[in-house]
């Protein structure tokens, strides 16, 4: 039985491919257009529908047809199906409008190797039904959409004076914020805002959709203590254990859920994974590994590059570059 | 020896320069998600290496053909495309027939292979006019600026996660975000462009 408290699927979907989960801010998939490109709002819509349509085809036919193909062919046919809508749209702009298809440069074509595209449709086309590969399509289309938007918006106006073509400003312009560097800041500082956004009006929405991967995550490090809440932020001054310190740490994301507090969102999450498969995705999705949420991304940091390179010396010279004591990370 | 020094002067100039990751954005996505997996590093960076060096070559090369030259963008979104999916099938069924690697490896080729920062690079040798040697520079340089981006990500990311002075509200990937800002403001400074005039 789903718990009356929970939105319904369809808004789950929506909130987290907008918001919660949106993919640039949160996911960090799909930074090249969003960085490089928006800094234009006609490119910026340009990409936006674009980035949405494609979506909306590769997750549809990844729903229907490739469900039994190999991953490793999978890929390629995403990137195929991309190719020819990027072609299609090039040709078109060519023909009607060549100076649109002048600003969008390269970018236009890179559209075809979008990270979005072939993440979600892995992520959740082959494993779901049409209805709701349509549905996290049109989310995660959204959500993209959104950030090049506002960031063609931002940059546009910060960085030349004008939205479009209107000239709105008569300040001296910030050139650089039509560089990818300025694509950045905008970006840093709407990830901050979506943050501060998620825990201040979403905050129940949050905890449903992350609860049980924050419980499962600090169990090991917190057994005696009381749960932390659910939101992503931690305490000024508190660090996270290194996992190269505390290899136990890595291990929870993949342990049974009946080793879980039970508390209430999680119960109601698991009702419903029993009744609903795409219901039991969604919250599946939260507590995946590889999905990278704000702080999830250095979560996965096992050891620095440091360690990495000191065991191939080691490996293939015997030698101990630790001992000098120039070695920090344990 | 006049066209040595061609080749890595273009493949110098895109690691220092003009690096794709920073300079441009490409590939941005897959060096940030991957900077957080060193274990990855090399058989991640020798992939995307030979992927933009090979493909800038064969893409190149059939771009002398006068007909392919003679073609719109579109048709060569198409080509470079194609061209980079089929080396993509080819090493993959290679790979596959004869060393049956796992399926971790052939996530890892996929994603090494069909990126942005792959695809870019014929593209932006078309774009430039460049050379049969410069192109093979600029996948060569390519290749290697991803490596540089993915071990200055890294660094950063781990002192970013120490750092207890970082607000809260800035936790996690805004920090990130404005720390690779910095980076790319420092190679955007290495270009020789105006910033802020």
């Amino acid at each position: 039985m789903r718990n009356p408290k929970q939105p319904r699927l369809s808004s789950r979907i929506f909130l987290q491919g907008v918001l919660l989960r949106n993919p640039v801010l949160v996911q960090v998939i799909g930074l090249c257009p969003a960085v490089a490109a928006a800094a234009d709002l006609y490119v910026s819509v340009l990409l936006s529908v674009l980035v949405t349509g494609l979506l909306i085809v590769c997750e549809c036919v990844a729903s229907l047809l490739l469900k039994k193909v190999p991953r490793r062919v999978r890929v390629a046919i995403y990137f195929l199906i991309g190719l020819v809508v990027c072609a299609e749209t090039a040709f078109f702009l060519e023909q009607n409008m060549p100076e649109l298809r002048e600003r969008a440069g390269v970018y236009l074509s890179l559209m075809a190797a979008s990270s979005v595209v072939a993440l979600r449709c892995e992520k959740c086309a082959v494993k779901q039904k049409l209805h709701v590969s349509f549905l996290d399509a049109l989310a995660n289309g959204i959500g993209t959409s959104l950030v090049l938007l506002v960031s063609g918006l931002i940059r546009g106006l910060l960085g030349s004076g004008t939205i479009g073509d209107l000239q709105l400003l008569s300040t001296p312009p910030l050139r650089g914020l039509s560089m990818p560097f300025g694509g950045f800041i905008v970006l840093g500082f709407m990830a901050a805002f979506l943050k501060w956004f998620s825990s201040v009006f979403l905050e129940q929405e949050a905890q449903m959709a992350f609860g049980i991967r924050r419980e499962r995550r600090k169990k090991p490090v917190a057994v005696e203590s009381v749960p932390a809440p659910a939101d992503t932020a931690r305490e000024p001054g508190e660090t996270q254990t290194p996992q190269s310190d505390a290899p136990q740490t890595a291990a929870p994301a993949e342990e049974p859920a009946q080793t879980v507090p039970q508390d209430t969102a999680e119960s109601a999450a698991e009702d419903d994974a029993a009744e609903n498969p795409a219901e039991a995705f969604y919250e599946q999705a939260s507590d995946d590994p590889d999905a990278e949420l704000t702080d999830d991304l250095f979560a996965t940091l096992d050891f620095s590059v440091e360690d990495e390179l000191n065991a191939i010396l080691e490996s293939i010279e015997g030698l101990n570059p630790t001992e000098g004591g120039t070695h920090t990370d344990a | 020896m006049h066209s040595v020094f061609s080749l890595l002067q273009t493949a110098l100039y895109m690691i220092f320069v003009q690096n794709l990751v920073f300079s441009g954005g490409y590939g941005a996505s897959e060096a940030i998600r991957m900077s957080a997996k060193p274990k990855r590093f090399v058989p991640f960076a020798l992939m995307i290496t030979f992927y933009s060096t090979v493909t800038a070559l064969l893409c190149r090369e059939l771009d002398t053909i006068p007909e392919i030259n003679a073609l719109g963008s579109a048709a060569h979104i198409l080509i470079f495309g194609g061209v980079l999916a089929l080396l993509y099938g080819v090493t993959a069924a290679l790979l596959y027939v004869l060393l049956r690697p796992g399926r971790k490896f052939f996530n890892l080729l996929g994603i090494s292979a069909l990126n942005t920062m792959v695809f870019a690079v014929p593209l932006i040798n078309r774009q430039a006019g460049f050379t049969l040697l410069q192109s093979v520079g600029t996948g060569l340089g390519s290749g290697l600026s991803f490596i540089l981006a993915l071990l200055l990500v890294n660094i950063g990311l781990r002192r970013l996660e120490k750092n207890p002075d970082i607000p809260p509200l800035f936790r996690g990937t805004p920090a990130m975000f404005l720390y690779v800002a910095m980076l790319s403001l420092a190679f955007a400074g290495l270009s020789g462009r105006a910033l802020f005039a």
